[in-house]
């Protein structure tokens, strides 16, 4: 294909990083730029590494945000389904329903809140 | 003046105006109103806030008895009531720069209200503090008072406030390592077009996501008395007892399972099942061998392959868990391996 540059997007986590920084690494030392996009998992804190795993070469990255910040949606006056999974489903956290009816979880409940195709507004910053 | 904001002053016995070396082991004391380099920042503050209070410490009595000098500087700083306090600046000396660190921590911690300090990049109180304090970046030496106060008190007053921050690059800290969520102008896809273009040009461009350097660790040399050796199984394929009694998050684990398998020759569907949010449980429920290879482990043993099995095995989720969370997780778990003589690991993932 001899590509002038290179844009790598991404679905998922953990082992995806690992695919996407040897990725990155070869097509590098090929001497073809290369841009990454990714979301984070930098602990609920923010205070973590973001990845699995790493590479110098990864030295131009898009961030679509932080999966792991805490978000709080609030009461609604209707609810669809079954409330019982509110605190078990992926990025849920014990205790996050309030007895008003709000929850606070993880950003990943939303799906596709950190999309990786870069569709979103999204992004996280060093502070 | 009700709503003119209380502050406390935090200075060493140098800028306290106590003496130089000779007085570094003075114990915490306080002086009513500002002191020294507190007139320059009462001058910026204005009408606005009102240093009601300098608490002095010596470097050398705040590092030589840490606990009990930060419990006393506490203590005199919550009886002002601030609603702020400033520390320093320290400039480029280790010790004070230490002492601005830990108490700008503690207050923050305990009396729940913002802290700044000020700091050369070299500081060693900066690579100690800069995750859990605001330390602007300020020159080597004291020549850089009159730059550096009127940065720390801007930043100190937008955090009393609870004004958003920009970044620490426009707000003049030293950047503290915390991810934050923004909205961006631009969608991440036109970003990335736009660093890729910049990059193919050879131009500058800033990446979203500095690379951290990441703590690599050599592989040991292969085992040669297998047979010897007492084996471990550990799993971050969420391979939990049924009902999940530790409550296991099925993504972004806060905590893992240590499980007794002493007498447990196969992992029954009826008795084990996943935790993990991240792949299709179907198969992993149906056996979880697939997952802990608990069953062929238990045959390794049974012919002599492997000394033994290890009377535990190890549990988590590695579903959106961050890198630090399991770095913790790893480090207590690798403390009971070691202590009970375990030679070997299989950790299988998902």
């Amino acid at each position: 294909m001899a590509p002038d540059g290179v844009i790598i997007s991404k679905e998922g986590f953990g082992n995806p990083d690992a695919d996407v920084m040897m990725n990155c690494r070869k097509i590098e030392e090929k001497g073809i730029p290369t841009v990454l996009i990714t979301d984070e998992f930098a602990g609920v804190d923010g205070g973590s590494q973001s990845l699995a795993d790493t590479t110098p070469h990864a030295n131009a990255v898009v961030s679509t945000g932080n999966a792991n910040e805490l978000i709080t949606l609030p009461p609604m006056d209707r609810i669809i389904g079954d409330i019982g999974v509110v605190e078990k489903m992926a990025g849920t956290v014990s205790g996050g329903l309030s007895k008003q009816g709000g929850i606070t979880a993880e950003l990943q409940v939303i799906v596709g809140s950190t999309n990786e195709l870069g569709f979103e507004l999204l992004s996280s910053r060093e502070t | 003046m009700g709503n003119v904001l209380r502050v406390v002053h935090y200075l060493n016995q140098f800028f306290g105006q106590i003496g130089g070396e000779d007085k570094a082991g003075t114990k915490p004391l306080k002086r009513d109103g500002a002191i020294g380099p507190g007139a320059l920042f009462q001058g910026i503050f204005g009408q606005e806030a009102d240093i009601v209070g300098t608490v002095i410490c010596g470097d050398n009595y705040f590092n030589e008895q840490a606990e009990a000098a930060k419990k006393a500087v506490l203590a005199m700083i919550e009886g002002y009531r601030p609603n702020l306090l400033l520390a320093g600046p320290a400039f480029n000396a280790g010790r004070y720069g230490i002492a601005c660190g830990a108490i700008c921590e503690a207050v923050v911690d305990r009396l729940r209200i913002p802290a700044v300090t000020g700091m050369f990049p070299e500081n060693a109180g900066v690579e100690l503090y800069r995750k859990s304090v605001y330390i602007v970046e300020t020159k080597a030496s004291s020549a850089g008072m009159r730059d550096a106060a009127p940065r720390m008190a801007a930043l100190a007053m937008k955090l009393v406030r609870g004004e958003a921050l920009g970044s620490p690059e426009e707000e003049g800290y030293l950047p503290r390592g915390i991810r934050r969520n923004v909205f961006n102008l631009e969608r991440g896809a036109t970003r990335a077009v736009d660093m890729l273009l910049q990059k193919m040009k050879g131009n500058a461009f800033v990446t979203e996501y500095p690379m951290p350097s990441f703590d690599r660790v050599d592989p040991v040399s292969a085992i040669e008395n297998l047979d010897e050796v007492t084996l471990a199984l550990i799993t971050s394929g969420g391979i939990v007892p049924k009902g999940n009694p530790d409550h296991v998050e099925s993504s972004s684990a806060s905590k893992y399972g240590k499980y007794d398998i002493r007498g447990v020759e196969r992992l029954s569907p009826d008795s084990y099942e996943t935790a993990h949010g991240g792949y299709d449980p179907t198969y992993a429920n149906e056996d979880p061998h697939r997952v802990l290879p608990l069953d062929v482990v238990r045959d390794l043993e049974r012919e002599g392959s492997i000394g033994e099995l290890y009377p535990y095995y190890y549990a988590t989720v590695g579903n959106g868990t961050s890198v630090a969370k399991a770095k913790g997780f790893a480090e207590e778990i690798a403390k009971d391996l070691v202590r009970d003589g375990v030679k070997a690991v299989i950790i299988s993932s998902t």
